[in-house]
């Protein structure tokens, strides 16, 4: 697994990218980050989780049946945000057939999403890749 | 023991900064344990820079005390008083605190989800402090 984080000073929203295979669940999350359920810090990436999944800007499955090229889905996302790098992942998503989630968090709610808003990491796992490195307004 | 240390830049409700009061310091693997880590993923690199904040960039007022200010004052509560801005709970049992601690540690976690009525909650789990 690799693992690269930092933080940015002053944050009111950050975009994150998610490139899953199979559904992402709580559980895959917490075995990604490496905490155990129910712990004190299960808790709080639980809330992370349930902020990631609440309002996912874009949610392409590209294996299932009819599923857009990567220009065709990302036309309507905000390219600007989206770096070569993570266009790189969303191809590689492509040629797997895997599911690709982009969302934001917010500095403006809850306090453990308000956090996660100012850090900045990527976290690449067995079928699971986690990006909030690129932090936006 | 922790003793909440309001912020009042922004608000006197506002908490995030804690007086530790602790009778030895845990070790960092006893801190991630407690935490609920497991493995070397982002969780422990999270808390190990947690763990910094709370035990090594944190100001010993105990220790600061012996080593360089104790001839100047009568008390170390007079220390206190005279060089901090502590809460009056913790100005009115430091020199008992004083003698029942080994370490007396100022701390600001930078990690929001740390402050307040909740974050106060998840410290003490991860002090291995009584709720």
């Amino acid at each position: 697994m690799r693992i690269r984080t930092g933080f940015v000073s002053n944050s009111s929203s950050t975009s994150f990218l998610i490139v899953t295979k199979g559904e992402m669940t709580l559980e895959r999350f917490l075995a990604l980050v490496g905490v155990l359920p129910g712990s004190v810090m299960g808790g709080v990436f639980a809330q992370l989780y349930e902020a990631m999944m609440d309002s996912p800007w874009h949610r392409v499955d590209f294996g299932a049946d009819g599923a857009p090229e990567v220009d065709e889905a990302v036309a309507s996302w905000r390219n600007a945000d989206l770096s070569d790098h993570m266009m790189e992942r969303i191809r590689e998503a492509k040629g797997r057939g895997e599911i690709v989630i982009y969302g934001e968090l917010s500095s403006d709610n809850e306090p453990v999403e308000t956090f996660f808003c100012c850090e900045s990491f990527e976290l690449d796992g067995e079928g699971l890749y986690i990006n909030a490195l690129e932090a936006t307004w | 023991m922790i003793v909440p240390v309001p912020n009042e830049r922004y608000s006197p409700h506002y908490v995030d900064g804690y007086v530790l009061l602790l009778r030895q310091i845990q070790t960092p693997e006893a801190f991630l344990t407690a935490a609920g880590v497991t493995g070397e993923g982002y969780a422990a690199t999270l808390m190990r820079t947690i763990y910094r904040q709370l035990y090594v960039k944190s100001l010993d007022f105990k220790h600061e005390f012996d080593t360089y200010y104790k001839p100047e004052y009568r008390s170390f509560s007079e220390y206190l008083e005279r060089n901090y801005s502590v809460p009056d709970e913790l100005l009115e049992k430091a020199d008992q605190y004083y003698e029942e601690y080994a370490h007396i540690l100022l701390a600001h976690p930078y990690a929001s989800f740390l402050h307040n009525e909740e974050g106060e909650k998840r410290l003490k789990a991860l002090l291995e402090e009584p709720d």
